[in-house]
């Protein structure tokens, strides 16, 4: 716009100041800032014909994940009989017509799929089917990552950022980063932010206010039923009035009992309900993970990523670990120096021994 | 001075003299002088002077926050702060393909923008309430800041109580060797019921979009049995053909999608629908001259846009419901806050271009925002064009003629007459 027409569309509205609704000049702006576009972003998305994929895919086309001013590439890697189902995703997503969306790889090569790849999110994983046992489970698993893991290593670039979302994902992560050696350790990531926002979303139930004003609820550990929902340094606003989680719920058998199984147990609630997994919340916080992770978290707002632990809070280096993270300019940064219970100390071991066993039956796997 | 005197200025200055709007404009420019701090920021021409006395960490940061609110308007410095009245929005068929692809970003604000709160009510049918409950469960999960209240039930007129917009999702799809007579009969009853209840517990103000199909007959019915409604408030989304149509022009031509204009869908949501492509513009230059190929455009585009359901079907196995739900969440966005655009809206027929009124047809508007909407009109048609377009209507005053009985009649709108009173009992067929 020149100047010109910035200084007549300014008189238009004083003339007529009703013709605009407060909502309308926001949808402008988006719209302004739609036109200035940087360079597209390649993103692969494993198991495309699936599920999460499917909820996820059009929020990544649609600029949710990156910005409404973020161009993106997406690259669809699946397994190859799945191939004319991922042409069916392919067709509505072209369909959808997004302006952002600048072209679509569909194939089941993983190497075409992670060629110079910005960012991976790895949602295929083998399902747990009835009668399998863990080894088996791991070992199918360790396959399909040892694969992707050398794919990125090979052909993707150097900056990639990767997020594990497939089950078991923290143990499918450290698969994943140990076949790309040549790739930073601290771009592999897991998914914990579904159990983070789960979290979030009960204690804002309880007290009866909006998940806005909950904060710095933090999930340690491993994304399973080991994994320790920790409210002792959150704060929520009740009424105008800043408090911290444990004084304003004023229950901590609650919080230290009901409110972790709760928290821990609320996938298999869902498909007792829904009778299929949780797949859009799981989208969702896939978007939350890697939004905040490139556009930074807010002041003062922590988050939880699953990240490969650097012995803070001393949990021994060499397993991916849930812990509160704040991000700024691409990298995150796990906070430090938070109080911890003695209560806190005994979940926090617990799920780093499942998680050092499910390391140890893995590389068994491997050998 | 203001603006407006100054303009008058130079153009008596000028006198005899022809300026064209950009002239005027270059003139104002050069003659502003800021007189004060803010209007030296909005100009870039800061000094250091200016910034005394403001407590704040990086004047270049409000220098520039000033101009983009220059830009964008006095309501600008608004609309980032202040908070809206929470809008309340009702999706029927909550539990379904549709409603979990369109829920979640109705609750993330992608609709109506990310400083308007929305309160979210579903309606499903009894047998569903369960597997309702764990999107309820998901929705909760999700965290998002803007969902304030979600109500769920199997009572229309629990779920459309104040309700400011719409999504008549839920419908009836038809089962194995059904005619579709019945079909229509049986989703006639579901949305005369729906059309009613908006009619008594909505807001007046309520935008309704019929998906659930036959969406057009469906948001007659509903339109017909809310007499207190007016016509424009019922439409039915015939946007997912308009973006698949799209779609198909911009991999042909190879162009942005943003760079199509004036395209339309004309007629019933079906396969009788008629994507035309004889008024749209790829960046200002005639589609139809750019492509330059009518044998695709009538033998390949126009089927593959008319089938492209069945298409994605035969791939999925399922149908599209991703795509379906983008395409409602469009329509309700442009038809809220407008759009510079035509779309592709299935309103009530007032008459124009000949056609029958009382039907819902898809055809080009333009959205002017909060509700109104234009119909292009005094299109020139050509005869290829009206003939497919009649197929359509015929089709859609078909689908009528077989619902026919459930619609109430048009003279007694909003008024009930108890049958003794009535005088001529023969005249209004109750003999």
């Amino acid at each position: 716009m020149t100047t010109t027409q910035k200084r007549i569309r300014v008189l238009h509205q004083q003339l007529y100041p009703e013709s605009n609704s407060l909502n309308q000049i926001q949808h402008n702006q988006t719209l302004a800032r739609m036109s200035n576009r940087k360079e597209a972003v390649r993103v692969v998305v494993t198991g495309a014909a699936g599920q999460i994929s499917y909820s996820l895919l059009p929020l990544i086309a649609n600029g949710a994940m990156f910005g409404p001013d973020q161009d993106v590439i997406l690259h669809l890697l699946e397994v190859e009989f799945v191939l004319p189902a991922l042409q069916g995703v392919v067709m509505e997503l072209e369909d959808g017509s997004y302006p952002l969306l600048k072209d679509i790889v569909a194939t089941s090569d993983a190497n075409v799929a992670f060629k110079d790849a910005d960012f991976a999110i790895l949602v295929g994983a083998f399902p747990r089917k009835d009668g399998m046992e863990r080894a088996d489970l791991l070992s199918k698993n360790a396959g399909i990552f040892k694969v992707q893991g050398q794919a990125l290593d090979k052909v993707a670039k150097k900056s990639v950022k990767v997020l594990v979302v497939g089950n078991p994902a923290n143990t499918n992560c450290l698969l994943a980063q140990h076949f790309a050696p040549s790739i930073p350790k601290e771009n592999f990531t897991a998914l914990t932010r579904l159990d983070h926002n789960r979290a979030k979303g009960q204690v804002a139930k309880k007290l009866g206010v909006s998940v806005r004003d909950v904060h710095n609820v933090i999930i340690w550990g491993n994304h399973s039923s080991t994994q320790y929902p920790d409210t002792t340094v959150g704060h929520v606003v009740v009424n105008g009035e800043k408090k911290s989680i444990r004084d304003a719920v004023n229950d901590n058998k609650y919080l230290e009992g009901d409110f972790i199984s709760t928290v821990q147990k609320r996938g298999a609630a869902i498909i007792a309900a829904r009778k299929f997994s949780s797949a859009m919340s799981a989208a969702n916080a896939i978007v939350d993970h890697i939004r905040d992770w490139v556009l930074g978290t807010p002041e003062g707002e922590y988050v939880s990523m699953a990240v490969p632990s650097d012995g803070s809070y001393d949990i021994p280096e060499g397993v991916i670990y849930s812990y509160p993270v704040t991000c700024k300019n691409g990298k995150y940064t796990i906070v430090q120096g938070l109080t911890v219970s003695e209560f806190s100390r005994g979940k926090m071991v617990a799920t780093y021994e499942e998680l050092a066993d499910e390391k140890k039956a893995a590389l068994e796997q491997l050998q | 001075m203001s603006a407006i005197k100054r303009v008058a200025q130079i153009a008596s200055s000028t006198a005899g003299k022809k300026l064209t709007l950009q002239e005027i404009g270059a003139q104002l420019d050069s003659s502003f002088r800021p007189k004060n701090a803010i209007q030296r920021m909005l100009l870039g021409k800061e000094t250091p002077e200016d910034f005394k006395g403001i407590n704040i960490k990086d004047p270049r940061v409000l220098s520039r926050y000033l101009s983009e609110a220059a830009i964008q308007g006095p309501d600008f410095l608004i609309v980032n702060s202040v908070e809206l009245q929470p809008a309340t929005i009702t999706v029927t068929g909550a539990a379904g393909a549709i409603a979990y692809s369109l829920l979640f970003r109705l609750a993330s604000g992608e609709m109506l923008g990310k400083n308007q709160p929305i309160n979210l009510r579903l309606l499903e049918r009894t047998e569903a309430m369960q597997a309702l409950q764990g999107v309820v469960m998901e929705l909760q999960d999700g965290a998002f800041p803007l969902l304030k209240n979600i109500v769920v039930t199997d009572d229309a007129d629990e779920a459309f109580k104040d309700a400011d917009y719409t999504f008549l999702v839920g419908a009836k799809p038809r089962s194995k060797g059904q005619e579709r007579g019945d079909m229509l009969k049986e989703n006639a009853a579901i949305f005369k019921e729906q059309g009613r209840s908006i009619d008594r517990v909505a807001k007046s103000s309520v935008l309704s979009v019929v998906v659930g199909n036959p969406a057009n007959t469906n948001a007659m019915i509903a339109s017909y049995n809310a007499p207190n409604t007016p016509r424009t408030s019922f439409t039915a989304m015939t946007r997912l053909d308009h973006d698949r149509a799209l779609a198909q022009i911009s991999k042909k031509v190879n162009c942005q999608v943003e760079d199509i204009d004036r395209f339309a869908i004309w007629g019933n949501h079906s396969s009788t629908q008629y994507p035309d492509l004889s008024h749209a513009t790829i960046r200002g230059k005639w589609a139809w001259d750019l492509i330059k190929d009518e044998d695709w455009i009538y033998n390949k585009f126009i089927p593959r846009v008319q089938q492209r359901g069945a298409e994605i079907i035969n791939a999925r196995g399922k149908s599209s419901a991703a795509s379906a739900a983008d395409a409602a969440l469009r329509h309700m966005r442009d038809w809220v806050l407008g759009s510079n655009k035509w779309v592709s809206m299935g309103v009530c027929s007032e008459g124009w271009y000949g056609i029958t009124r009382g039907v819902w047809t898809s055809v080009p508007v333009q959205c002017f925002g909060d509700g109104k909407f234009g119909v292009i009109r005094d299109i020139p048609m050509s005869k290829e064009s009206a003939s497919r377009i009649n197929k359509s209507i015929d089709e859609l005053l078909q689908e009528k003629s077989m619902v026919k009985d459930l619609l109430p009649n048009q003279t007694l709108r909003g008024v009930e007459v108890d049958v003794d009173k009535v005088y001529n009992k023969k005249w209004f067929g109750l003999l």
